[in-house]
């Protein structure tokens, strides 16, 4: 199972509708796909439709009583599940805090679920913190979404502080420019720049679009009711870059097997 | 999605009152109408199914979908690809792949039944108008590969498909189609029904003999009857292995081959020494021109339990070590089509046919001027039990004599030898099964089979080794390109080693349970006593 976790200590810079999309692209290709909305506020849970709220206390959670396998529950879209929000997760740090071990605790949790699914997706709450502390054990990557503007660009170069200090293990960080608007001149330069970069780029970036805004009216993901616009354009060059960084094989069967490849991408996956 | 059940709707329009029932009483959106085309593959001896799942191609747009499932119907792997794959090794790599060698190793994967589907449907929906549960009503046809691709009507079906999480809604719809509508649910899983209206059934095929001999009849008779079975099955298999349709069909025709060179070596005394010489090279030559290419599928078998023993950056050596056995397969195949094409070939079925039908021609019988005691034929009408007990007993003693003499020192030759001697064994066993006592012999045939394993899986792993050795002969060492492949071959080797070393250290305990003073009791009554009813 590869782990890929959305993150940003910044609130508000597309990790939901990163989550959402790519975690629907994954499951379009033909693999077993869950996506973990770790985020309060629940939008991911939203975005599907699914009633937030676990029937289950935190601590029992965090500390396995419950395995979160009774709590998945199935999105509209096949091979596409979901560990809906609780708006308990706003005390995660202090429920892994007494569960013991906070770092670890959750690639603990998710161990079981590594045989059902190929890909899983962390939709993370902005902040730093021991949940966060604990996703970056568990993750095999950080994708971070980053508007090109100076403030997100400051949160970057946090992270990368943080981690270097840190002696556990490390995600790989993979971060991408998100909600770029070209007609804005820092933007223009921002995303030109090679300066204030402490990882590197990925080349794909999501522009700013209100069709990414309309995912709250659809309730749904972007392929569903706007294949083929700029927007899902771009999230499918994020989704094969990213799947190809984080070693799945879907991103260089994507490259490697042109035909293959290219009949992923023939259509935006159908609704059975 | 999660499983499903289903219920019988008897007709379409039955099927459509049930659903629109259900629409009304449950919060739902209709599914537009749609035509699926599904094929299920499997191996020609249900490899997949025995491993607890399905696997069927399902006709996209541009492509197909393959889809692996498990019997209740969940869905483990899903792979868009742009044609149907013959070998699990066609796909690309992937999960699917992975979890499909694993069932079915380097098998050749064959459709089994082809469905032609119509479906319509509803969505049950939530007050957030989220999906909640499915229900599929679907009516077709099914054409079974076996069945003189006759398509069969399938019957109209309503599947209620739970969503994960949500199995209360389902179960209500299930109770609604039972109680309120009156359907009755549908027991079996979908690819059992759909393969019963297809007239096939999954199970395996056996390459046993099921011959019922009577222990009284002359030996001769009953001889010409056992290899006339035996050469039923080589013909039986012919077919397959000609086509390539997968290594069982040659590894059954090489035991029709041993079993008769067994029968036509073992049992003395019994068919006339024109017959024995005519016959016995010949079929001592067909068994040799199949040697070589067993070897490879044993090695190209053999490479799915190294997979697992190598690490990520050994594979791409390994794919270069299969694609490399592949291609000398393929040679060594296209030379056994032209022994099997030849007139030689053609010849020995037409002559061994008329013998076996007809018996020797009378020349060919007892030479004159030979003294009672020499006769060459002088077992041939004795009764079968008779002379089978004899033969068995001989081929027991030898066993136990070779594999006593061999030491911890003794050489890979030696335990090679006693592998003969026990198939012989094996094979006399097994052929004259039905004059003794069934239970009886299969008593006896239990701890042979485990030596028997381990003798086997010796002689497999020096196949392996020998194979892999020459393929490493083939690297260039220089060539960076192969550096990949003889890391991959190292590796390899160094785990072959290993298992046989293991394996080697099994043999003591597995002869010392072979011979054993109440197997030695057990074959002593076997033999003796005949089966119920015989004097």
């Amino acid at each position: 199972m590869r782990t890929v976790a959305v993150f940003n200590i910044k609130g508000g810079v597309g990790k939901t509708a990163t989550a959402v999309n790519l975690a629907y692209l994954s499951a379009a290709a033909g693999v077993r796909t869950l996506l973990w909305d770790l985020d309060p506020q629940g939008s991911a849970t939203f975005y599907f439709r699914v009633r937030d709220g676990i029937d289950a206390k935190l601590k029992h959670v965090v500390r396995g009583k419950r395995p979160l396998d009774e709590l998945i529950r199935g999105t509209d879209h096949e091979g596409l599940d979901l560990l809906p929000a609780d708006f308990a997760y706003r005390h995660l740090d202090l429920a892994l805090a007494h569960a013991g071990k906070p770092r670890a605790r959750l690639g603990h949790l998710l161990g079981p679920l590594a045989s059902r699914y190929d890909h899983l997706f962390l939709d993370c709450a902005p902040s730093m913190s021991l949940v966060s502390e604990s996703v970056f054990g568990a993750a095999d990557a950080l994708l971070v979404p980053t508007i090109p503007t100076t403030l997100s660009l400051r949160t970057l170069e946090q992270l990368a502080a943080h981690l270097a200090a840190s002696e556990r293990r490390r995600p790989k960080v993979l971060p991408f420019f998100c909600m770029v608007d070209l007609r804005k001149s820092m933007h223009r330069e921002l995303v030109r720049s090679e300066e204030r970069r402490p990882f590197p780029f990925l080349r794909a970036s999501i522009p700013y679009s209100s069709t990414v805004e309309q995912m709250g009216i659809h309730r749904a993901p972007i392929a569903i009711f706007a294949a083929g616009s700029e927007a899902d354009r771009a999230f499918r060059e994020l989704w094969l870059e990213a799947m190809t960084a984080v070693g799945s094989w879907l991103g260089w069967a994507a490259q490697g097997e042109w035909d293959f490849g290219r009949r992923l991408f023939s259509r935006p996956g159908s609704v059975e | 999605m999660d499983p499903s059940r289903a219920f019988a709707a008897g007709s379409q329009t039955r099927g459509r009152q049930a659903l629109a029932a259900l629409a009304r009483a449950f919060r739902s959106q209709s599914e537009r109408p749609q035509r699926v085309r599904e094929a299920y593959l499997d191996t020609f001896d249900w490899l997949i199914h025995a491993g607890g799942a399905t696997l069927s191609a399902i006709d996209e747009r541009g492509g197909i979908v393959l889809c692996l499932r498990d019997r209740e119907g969940s869905v483990r792997h899903r792979l868009r690809v742009a044609g149907a794959p013959s070998f699990a090794h066609d796909l690309p790599a992937s999960p699917l792949r992975d979890a499909l060698s694993g069932l079915v190793g380097c098998r050749r994967l064959l459709p089994v039944v082809r469905l032609d589907m119509r479906r319509s449907g509803l969505r049950v929906e939530d007050e957030q108008q989220k999906t909640v549960g499915r229900v599929v009503l679907e009516h077709g046809t099914a054409i079974g590969f076996d069945d003189g691709a006759q398509a069969r009507r399938v019957p109209p079906t309503i599947e209620v498909a739970a969503v994960r999480g949500y199995a209360a809604v389902a179960t209500r719809i299930g109770r609604f189609l039972e109680h309120e509508q009156g359907l009755p649910p549908v027991k079996s899983a979908r690819l059992e029904r759909v393969l019963a209206l297809a007239g096939r059934a999954p199970g395996g095929r056996s390459s046993k003999l099921r011959l019922e001999l009577d222990p009284a009849q002359p030996a001769e008779e009953a001889l010409r009857r056992v290899l006339r079975a035996l050469f039923d099955t080589m013909r039986l298999n012919e077919d397959g292995l000609r086509r390539d349709v997968d290594p069982e069909f040659l590894h059954d025709y090489r035991v029709a081959v041993r079993r008769t060179r067994s029968a036509l070596g073992q049992v003395k005394h019994v068919l006339p020494p024109a017959v024995l010489g005519r016959f016995r090279p010949e079929f001592d030559r067909l068994g040799e021109a199949t040697n070589v290419l067993r070897d490879l599928d044993v090695h190209l078998l053999g490479l799915d339990a190294v997979r697992e023993t190598l690490g990520e950056t050994d594979r791409p050596g390994l794919d270069a070590l299969a694609s490399w056995l592949r291609h000398r397969r393929e040679q060594e195949r296209q030379r056994l089509l032209g022994v099997l094409d030849g007139d030689g070939y053609a010849a020995l079925v037409a002559d061994w046919g008329r013998f076996l039908d007809l018996g020797a021609e009378p020349h060919a019988g007892a030479a004159p001027g030979h003294a009672a005691g020499d006769d060459p034929t002088r077992h041939a009408r004795r009764p079968i039990r008779e002379v089978a007990a004899r033969r068995i007993r001989r081929a027991y003693r030898r066993v136990i004599a070779h594999g006593r003499a061999i030491g911890d020192t003794a050489p890979p030759a030696a335990l090679h030898r006693l592998r003969i001697d026990g198939k012989k064994l094996r094979y006399l066993l097994e052929l004259f099964t039905s004059v003794f006592d069934r239970e009886a012999i299969a008593g006896l045939v239990k701890p042979l089979k485990q030596l028997q394993d381990n003798l086997g899986d010796l002689n497999d792993l020096a196949v392996q080794q020998e194979a892999l050795a020459d393929f490493a002969r083939e690297l260039d060492a220089q060539d960076p390109a192969t550096a990949a492949a003889r890391r991959a071959s190292a590796t390899m080797l160094g785990a072959i080693a290993e298992r046989r070393r293991a394996e080697r250290e099994r043999f003591r305990r597995c002869f010392s349970e072979f011979d054993d003073p109440r197997v030695a009791a057990r074959f002593a009554e076997a033999l003796e006593g005949g089966r119920a009813g015989t004097p």
